[in-house]
């Protein structure tokens, strides 16, 4: 074996397996290939038909721009659609022939598996990017486009179909039912259409006004500083849900997303509270705490679906204090923990933002900030009773259910008691009805009732309270049963030296 | 070489799938597992894979526990489900070596591996075919390959030879033989168990995820609690020996075969002795006397009972 040859070894044993197998598959795949040369054909057409149909192509102040945005959008819509779907439906076949199971018994991890899949979309991308170059070069030679705008456009591009092709991987991880398919899917679409949208706009703006359009500006800075920020936090989040969505459901799969949704909170905590007190404005602070909430209101309630015991693979690894143990509790895999630690993050956010948006309220009179405070509020404590009373009817009814009931429970409470009260009162009243004529007892289950003036919503924030603290009461064995069952296994030894000699069959039953 | 399971549990709500089974085998022998459709040998088989994880109980390869140290356990044991390798859009050298790398085998090594597996296998001629253009008995073939592939000292194969047609069978019934040769301890299940009697030193039997019976081939069908069936010859008429037999409470019944009598004895080879003796003493010239072989298809249609959970 020759250098060369020694090399090329050193690289294909180096590189991720699931990379090796994708691109493999993606060569020998007729839908590549037919996608390629129509992508090649469309590129061929957009620009044969520019150079013939315009007269002054050559001498046009904005022959170059015009050529490059038809040719962009042709390029952004095959990587950003083509290039996720196919990483998706391919991850969604193998989930479905549970041939993804064989993975799980060789020593390759869950994590290298998205992140072959994520690397072989890469490499699919970077193809598509290759074979546009040519036409794209033919940009450069007409007027009116200058080289650091093209690159920054494909560089936008590029980074933004890595975040959607992760966020397809992640829908295409997920092993649900039909519906719960659709329903992520159509997710998916929304998202992906969204970041579409955003790409083309930020692409052909720069190519219309040049870099120095976003980049001589402060507040440029800024907003290419947060988008870029955000587009890390979303990969970095669909990464470690795809990876706990093919994780075994022994495992501990939900750490690593409980410790990264506290560092991105942190961070972006720390970040929103730096930018408060530099611009002497609370809405950094505010929109932090906003965002914030909803997730954390949306996670309360999918964290009641985790498991509510824990087998010896995820126990070995439980510490024997008890303050770690306290810790461990609330970010590994459990339904009890992880309930404790949405709600101490929750806490800590309405009492960081109320004390910063409180330094900005006048001491007469109320805020726009103070308002969206007390609706986030509400917001919270909605999740919070349901999810409490879906957990509470699922034990008193339903003991034996998996725990995704009392989700699903709190959701169909929420239906339910959110538009009986409406009906009730549309059948009594008739037609001339309206919502914010309901009394306050009656409206305080539906969610819209935070939309009333302040002063009912002060009535609805203290019943809500009333509602939770009685949630909280009587689901406090529930705590505490998965508090006391949360405890370390002690593994047994490997033997020292284990036996290779053949032995006749020893037979005990 | 030691495979122990130890009083395995495995509950999914109020159903228990696996309850409390335990056997050993060990290197060298090809064990049967045995039982009707959903009595929970996929789900043990996927324990000591350690795809699963038990409710209670372990299960220990070469004493490494599948519970404890999945990782390890896993370099120790290839697994063989019962579905096949559906890839579209790859060879069968393509899905070998990307398992061989899955499984962290680098260099010539993985070369070298991956070529034995295929000719041991006899896939070395359908390498570069795809696998959606096999059939079914070379999807097996590339399954049991893919199982061998990290070389382990342990089988476990889930319904190996389902649908195969008999000269597959016949096959994979050769290649598990050299397995067991090389030293491998081997665990199988199917419901093929004329097959099985023929390959298997032992077996384990079980039903509605509880043992029936477990242990070798010789102790499962000599088990006490079984009856035996006795072909009696005699050098005289046989409706005479059949009149003999059907009048002694020895026997529960007795059917003519041609010139012998096949007689159903009611308890074991105590019994039998004692019939030969009455036989002989009621003066009839007995020229044949053998048990009739118990084979595993009458151990486990006597011991379990079709029932599923």
């Amino acid at each position: 074996m020759n250098r060369r040859q020694r090399l090329m070894q050193a690289v294909s044993d180096r590189t991720n397996p699931i990379v090796v197998k994708e691109l493999r598959q993606a060569v020998q795949s007729r839908l590549v290939i037919a996608i390629l040369l129509l992508f090649l054909l469309t590129n061929v057409l957009v620009v044969s038909g520019f150079l013939l149909l315009t007269i002054d192509a050559t001498t046009n102040e904005r022959g170059g721009q015009d050529l490059f945005d038809g040719l962009f959008v042709v390029l952004v819509s095959t990587c950003m659609v083509f290039v996720p779907l196919y990483a998706a439906i391919r991850l969604t076949m193998e989930r479905n022939d549970s041939n993804i199971d064989l993975l799980f018994i060789t020593t390759i991890a869950p994590a290298a598996i998205i992140r072959g899949k994520f690397w072989a979309a890469v490499a699919l991308t970077a193809l598509i990017y290759s074979a546009s170059m040519p036409y794209l070069t033919i940009t450069y030679l007409l007027r009116g486009i200058d080289l650091p705008s093209i690159f920054f456009a494909l560089g936008v591009a590029f980074l933004c179909t890595a975040i959607v092709t992760m966020l397809a991987i992640f829908v295409g991880s997920i092993a649900g039912g039909l519906l719960l398919r659709i329903l992520v899917f159509g997710g998916l679409l929304w998202l992906g259409g969204c970041m579409m949208a955003y790409t083309l706009m930020i692409g052909l703006s720069v190519v219309e006004m040049g870099l120095a359009s976003i980049f001589s500006r402060r507040d440029g800075w800024g907003a290419f500083g947060i988008s870029v920020a955000f587009g890390i936090t979303a990969w970095g989040l669909f990464y470690l849900l795809a990876v706990a969505a093919i994780s075994a459901r022994s495992s501990n799969r939900m750490f690593p997303v409980r410790v990264f949704v506290t560092a991105c909170w942190l961070i972006f905590g720390v970040i929103a509270g730096v930018c408060t007190l530099a611009y002497s404005s609370e809405w950094p602070v505010l929109i932090w705490s906003v965002a914030s909430i909803a997730l954390l209101s949306l996670i309360l309630g999918f964290t009641l679906a985790e498991r509510e015991n824990w087998t010896p693979r995820v126990r070995r690894y439980i510490p024997r204090s008890t303050p770690l143990r306290f810790l461990a509790w609330l970010f590994y895999t459990g339904s009890a923990g992880g309930v404790v630690w949405c709600c101490a993050l929750s806490a800590a956010t309405l009492l960081g933002g109320y004390q910063v948006v409180g330094e900005f309220t006048p001491v007469v009179g109320r805020s726009p900030a103070k308002d969206v405070f007390e609706v986030m509020t509400g917001v919270l404590l909605f999740a919070w009773c349901y999810s409490m009373s879906g957990l509470l009817v699922r034990r008193l009814i339903f003991p034996k259910s998996v725990p995704l009931a009392g989700t699903t429970l709190g959701l169909a409470l929420m239906g339910v008691c959110g538009t009986l009260p409406l009906l009730l009162s549309y059948l009594i009243r008739g037609p001339n009805w309206r919502f914010d004529s309901l009394p306050v007892i009656f409206a305080v289950f539906n969610p819209l009732v935070l939309q009333r003036p302040a002063a009912d919503r002060t009535e609805v924030l203290v019943l809500l309270s009333v509602w939770g603290i009685f949630g909280l009461v009587v689901n406090i064995p529930w705590f505490l049963h998965q508090w006391h069952a949360f405890r370390r296994h002690e593994p047994k030894p490997i033997p020292l030296a284990p036996s290779l000699v053949m032995e006749p069959p020893v037979i005990h039953v | 070489m030691d495979v122990k399971v130890d009083n395995l549990k495995r509950h999914f709500g109020g159903t228990k799938a696996v309850d409390g089974i335990s056997f050993t085998f060990s290197s060298g022998h090809i064990f049967g597992f045995v039982g009707p459709n959903g009595a929970g040998k996929t789900t043990t088989m996927r324990i000591l894979a350690t795809l699963d994880e038990p409710t209670d109980g372990d299960a220990t390869v070469d004493g490494v526990s599948v519970v404890d140290y999945p990782e390890k356990a896993r370099h120790l044991v290839g697994f063989m489900p019962d579905t096949l390798p559906t890839h579209r859009d790859m060879t069968v050298h393509e899905y070998l070596d990307f398992f061989a790398r899955a499984y962290g085998l680098r260099g010539l090594k993985r070369d070298s591996l991956v070529e034995r597996v295929e000719e041991f296998t006899s896939l070395s001629r359908i390498r570069g075919k795809f696998l959606k253009d096999l059939s079914k008995g070379m999807k097996q073939r590339v399954s049991l390959a893919r199982a061998l592939v990290h070389d382990p000292p342990v089988l476990v194969l889930d319904e190996p030879a389902a649908g195969l047609d008999p000269r597959a069978r016949i096959e994979l019934r050769e290649l598990l033989k050299v397995l067991a040769e090389q030293g491998k301890a081997i665990l199988v299940s199917s419901h093929i168990l004329t097959e099985l009697s023929e390959i298997c030193n032992g077996a384990v039997i079980i039903e509605q995820g509880r043992l029936l019976r477990a242990g070798g081939m010789d102790h499962i069908v000599s088990s006490d609690s079984l009856d035996r069936t006795v072909v009696i010859r005699c050098d005289g008429p046989a409706e005479e020996l059949h009149r003999e037999l059907i009048q002694t409470p020895l026997v529960r019944e007795a059917r003519m075969i041609g010139a012998a009598v096949e007689a159903d004895v009611t308890g074991g080879d105590d019994v039998c002795g004692e019939l030969l003796r009455y036989l002989i003493f009621k003066q009839l010239r007995i020229v044949e006397f053998h048990q009739r072989r118990v084979d595993l298809e009458d151990v486990f249609m006597t011991v379990t009972k079709g029932q599923v959970q």
